[in-house]
């Protein structure tokens, strides 16, 4: 490395991180290094072993591990330079035209001479103070998920989650997946942070959500043996002995994220607090540029928000690197830019996504506050995107008007997503054109029953497994249900199963009758059981009997 | 055995206790760079990663101010332990 | 999910004295979790018991000794045959 001076180099190889390189690099960009203190690449996004919601643009369906290999692959045809096990430990000629990265390894330091940097640095899981809260055992969700996902070790046998935003409900389902027990997600507000059908995935599997309550202490001799929860009022106090006794081997905390600015902070970039975006944030330009000339920023370190909005923001700062070491025009870096920043405001929507649009455009505004004057070449392309979307063909869209027990015969879908969150799985998944999202994509899914086959594809390729197909016509006493399925063992043809309600208490025993996966379903496997008619409304979830003798 | 709650430890690096933390406060600590020459809290292996937080809502608590107008300290290099051996060989 | 697993060769790391078993691309954290270790070290302080935390190299929970050296990351350094681990820090 000694003696180049590289055109970019990007601190993380996290999503933000990768998509810039590999931005950068397809617009022009010769000597492009990206540098990760871990041995993994790929930060978060190969614990995500999900479906992403979103659009086509935004990899909706396609599970985030996956679109981390691509990324990798990508990363290595373009020849950029991946560096592993080297921590950057400070940074220096901030403020000149080639910046001065000092690289930490094992027993070596290292200098890197860079044009531009990329600090796509992440970040970190937010702690709370209770007694024993040290205790091994006692981790973020995100440490739970690098355990299983990563190196498929479990955190634990028996364990509590603190936190129902989607991030604790989310690994909640993943540890269900991993044969843990999870024995409660505990909440301190009165309502669930995260999508409504995050939420329903894993009560329909048992999982209590115990709302307003919280952890009062973890005990443990060595490490945590149990976790003691306790109920909060509507000022958020301690209920008086309201303490409730869990066992639990580990206890996973939910509780937020704060952006890892120490490099920002320390190459004297300005930063600003915004508890939307998950506190100290540093300003950036809507072309991901800091308040230091030559040092942009992508992803969760400028904002807690999602992969999806990662991609899209190390993408703009790759194009932003490419056109101010002059690889591509201005104004073709404004058109691609323009249409990202659209593209952020589409996943930045609703009740979920608006404030986290408001902060951003807050930040941008703020940053040129602070430039000024100073910046009287740099085109301010900003103030002519229009951030608020067109005004939509909403039509007043509440719950879907679809009964579970109209006359109509033959199978069909049933669509359990309530809330407008942005995504548009179902509809371009859909190949009879019976779903309609429409724009913006927070739209509610609605349902042309006349359109509808009942072919169940829309139940595999919905992210949050809020699709069912149902046929009360099956027979004279029986119905069917096809729900998606994402645990081991696989279903059986033939085989007698449990079948579990929306909060996974029992509601009848039902049988399996049909099993089908495609690798397009990839992994999501459609099962249709038959139950009692009357149960039809109910059914959402299946227990798998142990095989006898095993 | 730490008893009660304000032997819970804020900082887990240096393990400065939440009473600690308060009294610094009490003793006039206004941000986390004055609570950090008093008692230690933040300047552990993890340079206050895991605990500025923490301590910034002690302080917005205590002295009524909110945690923006709070701030952070400035990280200074190296932002990660390094051993002293290691200057002598450069890449 | 992620498809098949237990194909990787196998490493053996050494825990003060005791052979452990684990999978070459695991991190040392997550060998040692997977074989049911969970003290790392023990605090400064208080002596406490502690282990990972954020399995992303930012916490130093779960620093132990490598090899001879202390304050080692042992969530972001992958396994190697033969190496020599030790759980830093006096117990009570």
């Amino acid at each position: 490395m000694i003696g180049r001076i590289y055109d970019m180099t990007v601190v993380g190889s996290g999503p933000a991180g990768l998509t810039a390189a590999i931005e950068s690099s397809r617009l022009g960009c010769k000597r492009v290094a990206v540098i990760d203190e871990n041995f993994v690449t790929g930060g978060q996004l190969f614990k995500q072993i999900h479906k992403f919601f979103g659009s086509k643009d935004h990899y909706a369906g396609i599970r985030g591990f996956r679109i981390g290999e691509l990324l990798l692959k990508e990363v290595s045809d373009l020849g950029v330079e991946t560096v592993t096990n080297a921590a950057i430990i400070g940074m220096f000629d901030a403020q000149a035209d080639i910046k001065r990265l000092v690289t930490a390894g094992a027993d070596r330091v290292g200098e890197i001479l860079s044009k531009k940097v990329l600090v796509a640095s992440g970040a970190m899981e937010n702690t709370v103070s209770f007694p024993g809260w040290t205790l091994p055992g006692v981790m973020g969700v995100g440490a739970a998920q690098t355990m299983m996902n990563i190196y498929r070790v479990r955190p634990g046998q028996r364990v509590l989650v603190l936190g129902a935003g989607n991030v604790g409900l989310i690994v909640a389902y993943q540890m269900l997946q991993a044969g843990i027990e999870v024995v409660g997600v505990v909440e301190a507000m009165s309502r669930i942070g995260g999508y409504q059908v995050h939420a329903d995935k894993i009560r329909r599997m048992g999982v209590p959500i115990l709302l307003s309550h919280t952890v009062k202490e973890a005990i443990g001799k060595e490490y945590v043996e149990k976790v003691v929860v306790v109920e909060l009022d509507e000022n958020q106090k301690e209920v008086p002995r309201s303490e409730k006794p869990f066992d639990a081997d580990a206890l996973c905390l939910a509780v937020g994220l704060t952006p890892n600015t120490e490099l920002t902070r320390l190459a004297g970039c300005k930063h600003i607090f915004n508890r939307e975006l998950g506190g100290l944030v540093p300003l950036h330009s809507e072309r991901m540029e800091t308040t230091i000339d030559g040092i942009y920023v992508a992803g969760d370190v400028a904002g807690i928000e999602e992969a999806s909005v990662a991609i899209d923001e190390g993408r703009l700062a790759g194009t932003s690197v490419a056109e101010d070491l002059g690889m591509i025009s201005s104004e073709s870096a404004a058109k691609t830019s323009k249409e990202r920043w659209i593209r952020l405001c589409e996943l930045r929507s609703e009740s979920f996504g608006e404030p986290r649009k408001r902060a951003k455009i807050s930040i941008v505004e703020e940053y040129w506050k602070v430039k000024g004057n100073q910046m009287g070449s740099k085109k301010r392309w900003f103030t002519e995107i229009n951030t608020e979307r067109a005004p939509s063909a909403k039509a007043s869209r509440n719950a879907p008007s679809i009964k579970s027990n109209d006359n109509r015969k033959g199978p069909r879908a049933i669509i359990e997503c309530y809330q407008e969150i942005p995504c548009n799985a179902c509809e371009t998944g859909c190949n009879f054109g019976a779903i309609k999202v429409g724009f913006p994509m927070t739209n509610l899914p609605d349902l042309d029953l006349d359109r509808c086959k009942g072919c169940g594809i829309c139940v595999a390729k919905c992210p949050g497994l809020a699709i069912f197909v149902v046929d009360t016509s099956y027979s004279e006493k029986e119905a069917t249900v096809s729900l998606p399925y994402e645990m081991l063992p696989v279903p059986e043809v033939g085989q007698e199963v449990e079948v579990l309600g929306k909060l996974g208490g029992f509601v009848c025993k039902g049988k399996v009758i049909r099993v089908v996966h495609t690798k397009d379903f990839d992994e999501t496997r459609v099962v249709t059981i038959s139950v009692p008619k009357e149960c039809a409304t109910e059914a959402r979830f299946i227990r798998v009997a142990k095989r006898s003798g095993k | 055995m730490n008893e009660g709650e304000c032997q819970v430890v804020i900082c887990r690096c240096e393990e400065v206790t939440e009473e600690e933390i308060r009294e610094a406060i009490r003793k006039g600590a206004r941000t986390f760079s004055e609570i950090k020459k008093i008692t230690r809290a933040g300047m552990g292996i993890c340079q206050g990663k895991s605990c500025q937080r923490l301590v910034n809502r002690i302080l917005a608590e205590m002295t009524g101010r909110s945690v923006e107008q709070l701030g952070f300290d400035t990280p200074r290099p190296p932002l990660r332990p390094i051993k002293l051996a290691v200057f002598k060989g450069t890449d | 999910m992620l498809g098949r697993f237990g194909d990787q060769n196998k490493v053996t790391i050494h825990l003060d004295g005791k052979e452990i078993e684990a999978y070459d691309g695991d991190s040392v954290a997550a060998a040692l979790w997977g074989s049911d270790v969970k003290v790392f070290n023990h605090s400064l302080r208080f002596r406490e018991p502690r282990g990972p935390a954020c399995m992303i190299g930012l916490c130093n929970c779960c620093d132990m000794i490598v090899d001879g050296i202390p304050n080692v990351r042992t969530c972001i350094i992958p396994v190697r045959n033969g190496m020599k681990l030790s759980v830093q820090g006096k117990t009570k």
